[in-house]
C-alpha cells in the first residue's frame, strides 16, 4: 500500500466501517442498561463526553425508558443529572419508581436565549453525570458544535432531544439515534455513529408494559360498571390494592 | 457595710437604659391619636395611655378605651430591635451589654474625656433617644446591677458637680436611691421574694441594713453575691456586645463609567479587598451586594447569594459578572460599592490528592451559582415527593435554595450557623436564615415520603405512573364515550380509581387508564366520575 495511504489511516480519526478491528469495544461508554442496544454502540454504551442525539417525532414513545437504567446509575453515583427544559413535567413517583434519585436531579427551565447558555456550562461542570437538553427551537450547526466541544470537556453523557425532521440535518453528534414507536416496542435506528457502523435497527420492548399490574381492558364499558357498583357498596374512595382485587373477582 | 467600701471602682460608672415602651415600639403605631395595648395572655404588658396599666386585664381596658387597639407581644421582635438599639448604642461606647427586660447597659467611665463629661453624654443620649422616639428610664451608677435596678425603677441620674467644675456621681445621692428601690426589683428567684416579704422588708435601704452574715445563712451564698455586686464589693463580669462583623467599601470613578466592561476592574479590586478583609479573619461570605451610583442616586444593585460560602474572589467575580450583564446602565456610573455581611467561620479542608466526593459537590455548588446568577432563582428547580393519592399532590417542586447534592451543604450550613453564634456573642437567638430551617423541615417531611414510598414499591404490587406529567389535565373528544387522542384510544390497562378529599363535598373521583394510540404512544388517561369525561393527564415517556 501506498505508505502515505497507510500513514493517513493509522490517524485516529480516520476510520473505515469494514475495519472490524475498531467495533471492537474498549468500554469507554457508560453501558445503557439494554444488551441489545450495547452491543451495537461502540464502547458498548452511551458515549461519554460527546453528544447524543435522540430524534424522535413525539414524546412517550418510550424515549425516557430507554434512558432510566443510566439515570438510576447516575443517582447512585452521587452524580448531578440536570434536564434543561423538559417539554413536560418530570413525574417524581414515576422516576422514583424507576429507581431514579430525586436528590441528584436538577430541573432548569428559563428563556430559550439561555437555554444553550445553560447546558454549556453543565457540560462544562465536573459534577454532571448526564445532560438532558431539549433545545426550545431547531439548534443551528455552530450551536451543535459548540455543545459537542462543551461535552468533550468532561465525561458525562449528554442526551439533545430533537424533532422529526431533524434527522436530515448533519450533526456534529457523536451518537445519533432515531427513536419510533411499534407497538409496545421502542424502534431504534442508528443514524450516526463515531467510530463505528451505522443503519442498524434495533427493537426493544417496552419495560413499564412488563412491570404493570393492573388488570388488562377487556369490554370496559360492562367490567367499569360492575366494578362501579362494587365500589359503591364499599364506598371506597381511594383503595387501588383492594380495588384490584375486586377486579380480579370479577374477572 | 461602710460606705467607703461600696465604691471600691471607683472610675467604671455604668448607666442603664431601660426601654420602657420596647413592646409597644415594635409596631409602627404612627401618632398616639389610637389608644393600643399590647397584650400577653389577655393581660396589657404595655400601653400608650397612663392609666393603661401592666396587668390589667384586656376587658377592663376595654371598658376604659372602647375603641382600644389590642396587639399580641411580639418578643421575637422586641429582642430584634433591642439588639438594633445596642447597634445604635454602639456609636457612644464600646461597651455594650444587653441586659434582661428591655434593658441595655453602657459602660461610660471610660467614655468621660470624649464626651467632656458623663452631663454632655447624657445630653447627646437624650437627644438621640427623643430623635428615635424612644421613650427610655436612665439609672446611672457605678456597678452595671445597680444601673439596672435604677433604670428599671427609673431614677434621675445622681450627678453632682465638684470644685474642678467635673460632674461625678453624687455619691449620697446615689445611696439615698438605692435605699428607696423596692424590694420585688431585685433579680431573685420568687421564695426568696417571699421571704424578704415576710420579714418585713420592703426596700433595699431595708435590706442593707441587716448584716450580711445573718441574710447569706437564710438565702445562701449566691444571693449574698448578687448583693454585693450591686454594692460593687463582689467583682461582675460583663459579656460585651459585640457588632457583626461587616464589609463595607466603594470605590469613586472621577469621569465615571458608561461601559459594563470597564466596571470589571474596580470591581475585581473591592473583590480582592474583601477576600483579604475575608482570609485575615478566617472567615467567608455568603451573600454579597453592589451598588452602582449615578450623580444623585443609587442606579442600580444586585445581590448575589452563594450556594455554599467562599472566600475565592474568582469566582465572585465571574458570578458578578454574569449578574452585571442583566442590569440596565442608565446613566454614568460615577461610584461603586461592595457590601458584605453574615459571615461563616471557615471550615478547615484538607487538600485530597485524588479527586473525591468533595471536589464533585464542589463543582455542583459552582454549577448552580452560575446558573442561578444568570438565569435567576426561580430557574433551577429540583422535585420531591409528597404522601398523597392524588396525582397532583404526590409531587412538588421546591424551589431550590441551598440543597441539592444530598447531605453535604446542609450539614455544613447548620455547623456554620452554629459556629456564627460563637463569632457574634453569645447573645444571638436568630442563627438559622428562615428559608433554611422551613427547606430542612420540608426537607425531612420530603425523605420521609419518599421512604414510605419505597417500602411500598418493594411490596408485590404496584400501578405504574407515567414519566412526564401534564401540568394540566387535557380535555379528550370523545365518540360514542370512547376517549380520543386524536383518533379513538386502545386502553390497555385499568381501571384504577383514584379519589381525594372524599369527606369534602367537590371531592372528585378519577377512574385512570393507561391507553395507546394509533402512533404507539402510550399515555395516562382518565375519566371524571362526576362529569363523564375523558382527560388525558400524562404520558409513559
Amino acid at each position: 500500500m501506498n505508505p502515505s495511504l497507510q500513514q493517513l489511516l493509522q490517524r485516529p480519526d480516520v476510520w473505515r466501517s469494514r475495519d472490524r478491528r475498531l467495533l471492537a469495544s474498549d468500554g469507554s461508554g457508560h453501558a445503557t442498561g439494554f444488551s441489545a442496544l450495547d452491543r451495537h454502540l461502540y464502547g458498548s454504551g452511551w458515549p461519554r463526553g460527546a453528544l447524543t442525539e435522540l430524534v424522535l417525532a413525539q414524546s412517550g414513545i418510550g424515549e425516557l425508558e430507554l434512558l432510566t437504567p443510566l439515570l438510576a446509575d447516575i443517582g447512585r453515583q452521587q452524580l448531578l443529572q440536570v434536564w434543561i427544559n423538559p417539554p413536560f413535567i418530570p413525574y417524581a413517583p414515576a422516576l422514583l419508581q424507576n429507581g431514579i434519585a430525586l436528590d441528584s436531579l436538577l430541573i432548569v427551565r428559563s428563556e430559550p436565549r439561555h437555554l444553550l447558555w445553560a447546558c454549556e456550562q453543565a457540560l462544562r461542570s465536573a459534577a454532571c453525570g448526564a445532560v438532558l437538553y431539549w433545545p426550545a427551537a431547531q439548534p443551528s450547526y455552530a450551536e451543535l458544535r459548540k455543545l459537542q466541544v462543551a461535552a468533550g470537556t468532561q465525561r458525562a453523557v449528554v442526551f439533545l432531544f430533537r424533532d422529526g425532521n431533524a434527522a436530515a440535518h448533519t450533526s456534529p453528534a457523536a451518537l445519533r439515534l432515531q427513536l419510533s414507536a411499534q407497538d409496545t416496542q421502542l424502534s431504534i435506528r442508528i443514524l450516526k455513529q463515531r467510530n463505528s457502523n451505522s443503519g442498524q435497527h434495533i427493537l426493544l420492548p417496552r419495560h413499564q408494559m412488563l412491570q404493570m399490574q393492573l388488570p388488562r381492558v377487556e369490554q370496559t364499558p360492562a367490567i367499569t360498571r360492575s366494578i362501579k357498583a362494587n365500589i359503591r357498596k364499599f364506598n371506597l374512595h381511594t383503595a387501588p390494592v383492594l380495588f384490584e382485587q375486586s377486579t380480579a373477582l370479577l374477572q | 457595710m461602710s460606705s467607703d467600701k461600696i465604691f471600691s471602682q471607683r472610675d467604671s460608672l455604668w448607666l442603664g437604659l431601660h426601654f420602657t415602651q420596647l413592646a409597644l415600639d415594635v409596631f409602627d403605631t404612627g401618632d398616639n391619636a389610637q389608644p393600643i395595648a399590647v397584650i400577653e395572655q389577655r393581660y396589657v404588658h404595655c400601653a400608650n395611655r397612663d392609666n393603661l396599666e401592666p396587668g390589667l386585664a384586656l376587658a377592663t381596658a376595654h371598658a376604659l378605651y372602647p375603641d382600644l387597639r389590642a396587639l399580641e407581644r411580639q418578643p421575637e421582635r422586641e429582642r430584634e430591635l433591642l439588639h438594633n438599639l445596642a447597634y445604635w448604642a454602639y456609636q457612644f461606647t464600646p461597651g455594650v451589654v444587653i441586659g434582661n427586660n428591655n434593658t441595655l447597659l453602657l459602660e461610660i467611665g471610660s467614655c468621660r474625656r470624649l464626651y467632656r463629661g458623663i452631663k454632655n453624654l447624657l445630653k447627646k443620649l437624650r437627644a438621640a433617644l427623643a430623635q428615635r422616639k424612644q421613650q427610655c428610664a436612665f439609672g446611672l451608677a457605678h456597678t452595671p446591677k445597680a444601673a439596672w435596678l435604677l433604670a428599671q425603677y427609673g431614677c434621675e441620674p445622681a450627678l453632682s458637680i465638684d470644685k474642678l467644675h467635673a460632674d461625678k456621681l453624687d455619691r449620697h445621692l446615689l445611696q439615698r436611691q438605692l435605699a428607696e428601690l423596692p424590694i420585688d426589683l431585685l433579680e431573685a428567684d420568687a421564695d426568696t421574694h417571699l421571704a424578704l416579704k415576710q420579714m418585713g422588708l420592703s426596700t433595699l435601704g431595708a435590706l442593707h441594713d441587716i448584716p450580711l452574715a445573718a441574710l447569706g445563712k437564710r438565702f445562701g451564698d449566691f444571693f449574698i453575691q448578687y448583693l454585693q455586686q450591686v454594692h460593687g464589693e463582689w467583682p461582675d463580669p460583663q459579656l460585651f456586645f459585640t457588632p457583626t462583623p461587616r464589609f463595607q467599601q466603594g470605590l469613586v470613578f472621577i469621569d465615571g463609567i458608561a461601559q459594563r466592561q470597564m466596571l470589571l476592574f474596580p470591581m475585581k479590586r473591592l473583590l480582592h479587598s474583601l477576600c483579604d478583609y475575608l482570609r485575615a479573619r478566617q472567615l467567608h461570605c455568603h451573600t454579597l451586594l453592589w451598588q452602582l451610583f449615578d450623580a444623585h442616586r443609587v442606579q442600580a444593585e444586585f445581590s448575589i447569594e452563594l450556594s455554599r460560602t467562599q472566600n475565592d474572589w474568582h469566582t465572585l467575580l465571574e458570578l458578578s459578572r454574569l449578574k452585571l450583564e442583566q442590569v440596565p446602565l442608565t446613566a454614568l456610573v460615577l461610584s461603586l460599592a461592595l457590601q458584605s455581611e453574615d459571615f461563616f467561620e471557615t471550615l478547615p479542608t484538607s487538600q485530597q490528592l485524588f479527586p473525591d466526593e468533595n471536589d464533585q459537590r464542589e463543582a455542583a455548588c459552582a454549577l448552580i451559582d452560575k446558573l442561578q446568577a444568570r438565569l435567576g432563582n426561580n430557574a433551577l428547580q429540583r422535585i420531591a415527593i409528597q404522601e398523597s393519592y392524588w396525582p397532583e399532590e404526590s409531587w412538588r417542586c421546591c424551589a431550590l435554595d441551598i440543597d441539592i447534592v444530598p447531605a453535604n451543604r446542609r450539614s455544613a450550613l447548620v455547623f456554620a450557623t452554629t459556629r456564627r453564634e460563637s463569632i457574634h456573642g453569645g447573645s444571638e437567638t436568630a442563627s438559622m436564615p428562615p428559608t433554611v430551617a422551613a427547606n430542612t423541615k420540608a426537607d425531612r417531611l420530603a425523605t420521609a415520603a419518599q421512604r414510605n414510598f419505597k417500602k411500598e414499591m418493594q411490596g408485590k404490587s404496584f400501578s405504574p405512573r407515567p414519566l412526564w406529567l401534564l401540568p394540566q389535565p387535557q380535555l379528550l373528544q370523545q365518540r360514542d364515550n370512547h376517549p380520543c387522542w386524536p383518533t379513538p384510544l386502545t386502553l390497555l390497562r385499568g381501571p384504577e380509581r383514584i379519589g381525594n378529599h372524599w369527606w369534602q363535598k367537590n371531592a372528585e373521583e378519577r377512574d385512570y387508564y393507561i391507553a395507546r394510540n394509533q402512533r404507539s404512544v402510550v399515555c395516562w388517561i382518565f375519566r371524571d366520575r362526576n362529569t363523564q369525561q375523558w382527560f388525558l393527564h400524562g404520558l409513559f415517556g
